[in-house]
């Protein structure tokens, strides 16, 4: 017999008020983030790349935190064009120093961060081969905008990728996490707290119209996509 | 549960609709011959202290330790001595006698030698320690001085466990640890010279660069040493962002690994060693009883320093993991209980299954004694089902998980007996979550076995 009963405090979501409002805080999770980088963006990186074709010229990050996995992936794809996209001063202050970092160590790849509006993205119609984004969708003010946004921005052969946690992951798994990022497990939560579930993220879709993409749980995450994607192991 | 009785004819017995006069007063009513001492005969106990520093943090350690530092090191000595004396004074722990122990971190023995005697005598001079109590502490052959293993003894620590790893040079520096096996030989010599007779050893399997030939090499050394315990590890790889290490070998494949498990297990029990927890081996009579007994004897433990964790008075819990707070609460004079579990009597009989298999066997008589059930009964199809698999065998006297398949398994044939409601929910490390809990109580679980429900147990 298994149980419906939650452990965790996690039925409703909680929008997070205000996220990263000190840059000091937001080093501090830069520096985390920087840690477990190889671990956490394992995943991500690997469906971007995975989705990688001849010909592509573009890619647009929305909502790139501090820019880790745009610098990943450019360093991959050396010959391709990264564009990210945030609307946090703050955020984009530690990204352009990482890039400062990145740049001074020789790190291959194109990259260019911009402060915007995710749900104004100032790209042209059809201009990006992938649009992706990474832990960042339960942080976006105009959820429903900016998933049109991608749509527009994206070239009609080309992929929107966006992916986050799933509030009603498992909480087996959530709990298993937590014994690991320590410290760094408030922030984990407020974020968890803040992130949707598949349904919700299948509503937002509704709303915005994009009744042929995917939302897809995978572990802790939910994957939202343009298209089916193929599974990446891990 | 029904009463059935073979005779009517007993005077003060009468079943319903029939009054029965009896004026029942007491219970139970089966009268054995019952004696001072069986009646105020002190409980046994355990005691866990952690200390949670270490003078060198090794890559891919999971647990939460400090660099040592003399001032940090200071004040948590007094808070840990504190903590003791609160448990002390509590007429629950008086009514207790304290046979097992268990000193772990980090590295009790980053602690300098009067450290360690200060820490001990406050111990054993606080609580009820029996005469010749079963007690281990783990160090590291770096750490590991003459004057240390002297305090140790003269304190009547009867066990100590190294951290050794590997006797193969490369191996060593691949897990960033000082790597000349003659200084770790060296170190094993010293604690017999000192008057240790039981010494265990950790070895790890799984590091990166080793071979199988280099895996029986430093078998071959831990038992040519003639340590009493060996027990090993797998080296979990994390993400390595430093450059130097990405240039390590790799480590071996997953295949391998396995492999190395079961040659090591058939290895040392041919070399006269009996396992235990799957991955523990000892030579008879050197096994401790620290887990052995606690486990499967279901005997409380009182857990002292930061993340430790214990079993009291029908809980299970942990301790604060952050030192700055464990120091904080502790000065406040209150106990540093940070998270745990109550545990029900369906679950208790659980829990004794869920740990007393890792023990390597379970028997029906003690378990009856304990909970007063037969888990033979009360559990049959999961029994059914791992005997079936061969990973256990079962007889009259209870159960026992078969050397080696059922050790290199020993945690899903733990696992076979949780509860549906405790399923896929992990072992904790340290991290407290209280402040995510759901504030909505969590139903008690109505369990299929009505059984277990009606039985009681006498701990
Ligand atoms: S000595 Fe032990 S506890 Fe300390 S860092 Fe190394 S593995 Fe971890």
């Amino acid at each position: 017999m298994t149980t419906d009963t939650r452990l965790l405090n996690l039925t409703d979501r909680v929008p997070q008020p205000s996220p990263h409002d000190d840059i000091d805080k937001v080093r501090f999770y830069d520096l985390g983030m920087r840690r477990s980088a190889l671990m956490a963006y394992k995943r991500p990186s690997d469906r971007i790349l995975a989705n990688v074709r001849d010909g592509m010229t573009d890619l647009v990050e929305v909502g790139f935190n501090t820019g880790l996995l745009s610098l990943h992936v450019a360093g991959k794809l050396p010959d391709l064009a990264v564009s990210g996209v945030e609307e946090n001063q703050n955020l984009v202050d530690v990204a352009e120093d990482n890039l400062t970092l990145a740049v001074w160590a020789n790190t291959a790849g194109d990259v260019e961060f911009e402060m915007a509006k995710l749900h104004r993205l100032p790209f042209p119609d059809d201009s990006a081969d992938i649009v992706f984004s990474f832990s960042s969708l339960h942080r976006w003010r105009r959820p429903v905008e900016t998933l049109r946004e991608c749509a527009r921005i994206c070239k009609p052969d080309g992929v929107v990728i966006i992916e986050d946690m799933n509030r009603h992951a498992e909480e087996g798994h959530i709990t298993f996490i937590l014994q690991f990022v320590k410290e760094g497990g408030d922030e984990f939560m407020r974020s968890l707290q803040a992130a949707y579930t598949r349904e919700e993220a299948a509503e937002l879709l509704r709303e915005a119209g994009l009744t042929d993409w995917q939302a897809v749980e995978e572990d802790l995450g939910l994957v939202i996509s343009s298209r089916p994607l193929e599974p990446v192991s891990t | 549960m029904s009463i059935t009785t073979t005779t009517t004819s007993m005077p003060f017995w009468k079943e319903y609709p029939e009054r029965d006069s009896e004026w029942v007063r007491q219970y139970p009513t089966k009268h054995v011959p019952v004696n001072e001492e069986e009646v105020f005969a002190r409980k046994p106990m355990g005691v866990y202290v952690h200390i949670p520093f270490c003078n060198r943090l090794c890559f891919s350690c999971p647990y939460i330790k400090h660099q040592t530092d003399r001032d940090l090191t200071r004040t948590y000595l007094d808070a840990l001595k504190t903590e003791i004396t609160n448990y002390a004074g509590r007429p629950y722990i008086q009514d207790h006698v304290i046979t097992l122990g268990y000193i772990g971190g980090g590295t009790p023995t980053a602690l300098t030698a009067p450290q360690l005697d200060d820490l001990l005598g406050h111990l054993f001079g606080s609580l009820n320690v029996e005469e010749g109590a079963d007690f281990s502490i783990e160090t590291t052959p770096v750490d590991i001085t003459e004057r240390k293993a002297t305090v140790l003894l003269e304190r009547g620590i009867r066990r100590i466990s190294l951290g050794v790893q590997t006797f193969v040079p490369e191996e060593l520096k691949n897990i960033g640890r000082p790597n000349d096996p003659e200084m770790l030989k060296e170190s094993i010599r010293l604690l017999r010279r000192c008057g240790f007779e039981n010494i265990n050893i950790d070895l790890m399997h799984g590091i990166n660069g080793q071979t199988m030939e280099s895996w029986e090499h430093s078998l071959d050394v831990a038992i040519d040493l003639g340590v009493t315990c060996i027990s090993f590890y797998t080296y979990m790889e994390f993400a390595q962002v430093s450059t130097k290490r990405r240039k390590l070998p790799p480590v071996p494949e997953k295949a391998v690994v396995d492999d190395m498990f079961l040659f090591a297990a058939e290895k040392l029990s041919k070399s006269g060693f009996l396992g235990y927890y799957g991955d523990c081996f000892a030579k008879p009579g050197y096994q401790p009883k620290y887990g052995e007994t606690s486990w499967s004897e279901d005997i409380p433990i009182i857990p002292l320093g930061p993340t430790a964790t214990g079993h009291l008075r029908d809980h299970w819990y942990f301790n604060e993991p952050d030192i700055g707070r464990y120091i904080q609460t502790v000065t406040e004079g209150r106990l540093p209980i940070s998270m745990g579990k109550h545990i029900t009597k369906p679950e208790a009989i659980r829990r004794s299954m869920v740990l007393g298999v890792k023990a390597g066997r379970v028997n029906r008589d003690r378990f009856r004694r304990i909970h007063g059930v037969d888990f033979m009964e009360m559990f049959r199809a999961e029994i059914d089902d791992l005997t079936e698999k061969g990973l256990i065998t079962a007889d009259e006297d209870g159960i026992e998980v078969t050397g080696p398949k059922g050790w290199y398994y020993l945690d899903n044939i733990s696992k076979a007996f949780y509860s549906p409601e405790y399923r896929r929910y992990p072992q904790h490390l340290g991290a407290d979550i209280s402040n995510f809990i759901s504030r909505q109580p969590i139903p008690l679980q109505i369990t299929s076995r009505p059984r277990s429900e009606e039985t009681g147990c006498d701990h």
